[in-house]
């Protein structure tokens, strides 16, 4: 499976993202403390998403940022892409990413 | 009074001139009567009471009130002054619950409410000044209850600069070690109070306790006379070592979890009242949540309406 196969809700590997303006994060033990600030609403995210907020720098296609994690996680390439396709389009839906293009 | 720029709408609920917000620590007092108050983070001193203000706040707070004393200097110092009633609007509050009004900026921090002016400014250390036009003497009088909200903000802010956070919880002490029981409105916070109090536990409050990190590296549970429906405002408490900080949820059956560090952080956080929300201040907010998080065993907990919560608590280590 090539990279531009794989897709999400409105995103595929060639989307960049970025973080919503009006989010702060910080990591503790591994996973983000995220606060969204317009809603004033505080989440956690898991270890794997809390890595995809802080690599979503606007610039970088998700098939970047998948490569950037592959040395971090023991997971099939093919898995992990389509695990950031998929884990990218919750953090859209969620309001803490953005698409640039 | 200064005119000091507002932000649009800041006081708008409650002032009837809000451009006209006290720009510095000045004004008439009501009186010269000054009361010390032994709180987590005091002593705070008040000074420019009337008689009538001073007798209620002696009246509220019981022994966490004195006169001052040699050695109270280093405390943090506040000011009352008199306002005329014409300063405020009228409020309605049927079916409306009551929230201050908030302008946070980097050196100060104002506040509007029902009959209340107040900011806190930072100089060479945190001082406070409250604005209002009850002078505590007559029946019905809103004193009481104005001081106590303004006190409320000025120990958050005390706490937070020495490492602390007042955490909106209820605080329970089983073993000489506190639980603090944290949740939002309707998770059950009051009810698992009235249920441990029952069976006999004590109950620092049902609503804001303050979580201090001790010398020691661990963490303790501070009692506040800020309560809801449980909870004794006039006594003084030691301190207590913080057993287990708890996430508060409904549940089928009880039942006691693990929860992460950034889980408890992001519960600390979200149950921080006042400070949570300071834009100015939210780095140090952030980073203060997430040490007293490293230093706390977490969990969360789901309570069932059937009882048998403690043999929860004591029966699982999260």
């Amino acid at each position: 499976m090539s990279a531009h196969e794989i897709t999400g809700p409105g995103i595929d590997s060639t989307t960049r993202l970025r973080r919503q303006s009006d989010i702060r994060f910080r990591v503790v033990d591994g996973e983000a403390v995220v606060v969204r600030q317009g809603a004033a609403e505080v989440l956690v995210l898991n270890e794997t998403a809390s890595r995809l907020l802080e690599l979503a720098d606007g610039t970088s296609p998700l098939s970047a940022l998948a490569a950037a994690l592959q040395a971090e996680f023991e997971v099939a390439p093919e898995v992990l892409a389509a695990d950031v396709v998929a884990g990218a389009g919750e953090l859209v839906a969620a309001g803490l990413l953005e698409v640039v293009g | 009074m200064n005119g000091e720029a507002a932000p649009p709408g800041f006081g708008a609920r409650f002032l009837a001139f809000p451009d006209l917000f006290p720009a510095r620590r000045a004004g008439e007092s009501w009186g010269d009567r000054r009361l010390a108050f032994d709180l987590p983070g005091g002593p705070y001193l008040a000074a420019g009471l009337s008689a009538a203000q001073a007798a209620a706040a002696e009246e509220r707070f019981g022994e966490l009130c004195r006169p001052p004393r040699a050695g109270d200097g280093d405390g943090v110092e506040t000011r009352l002054f008199a306002v005329a009633p014409s300063d405020f609007l009228a409020v309605d509050t049927r079916g409306w619950e009551y929230a201050l009004d908030f302008d946070y900026a980097p050196a100060a921090v104002r506040i509007a409410g029902i009959r209340l002016m107040a900011r806190i400014d930072w100089a060479r250390s945190l001082s406070a000044a409250l604005w209002t036009s009850e002078d505590g003497g007559a029946a019905g009088d809103l004193f009481p209850g104005i001081f106590e909200n303004f006190l409320r903000v000025v120990v958050a802010y005390r706490l937070l600069e020495a490492g602390g956070l007042v955490v909106h919880s209820a605080g329970v002490v089983d073993a000489g070690a506190a639980y603090l029981f944290l949740g939002r409105s309707g998770a059950g916070k009051t009810t698992l109070s009235r249920m441990s109090e029952r069976a006999g536990r004590t109950v620092l409050s049902d609503d804001l306790n303050a979580l201090l990190p001790d010398a020691a590296g661990g963490l303790r549970v501070e009692k506040l006379p800020f309560t809801g429906d449980v909870g004794e405002r006039r006594k003084a408490a030691p301190p207590f070592p913080l057993a287990l900080l708890l996430r508060l949820e409904k549940g089928a059956e009880n039942s006691l979890q693990p929860l992460s560090k950034a889980g408890a952080a992001a519960q600390l956080l979200a149950c921080a009242p006042f400070v949570n929300r300071d834009t100015h201040r939210r780095e140090l907010v952030e980073a203060t949540a997430a040490e007293l998080a490293g230093a706390a065993r977490a969990g969360v907990l789901a309570v069932s309406l059937c009882g048998g919560v403690w043999d929860t608590l004591r029966g699982g280590t999260p």
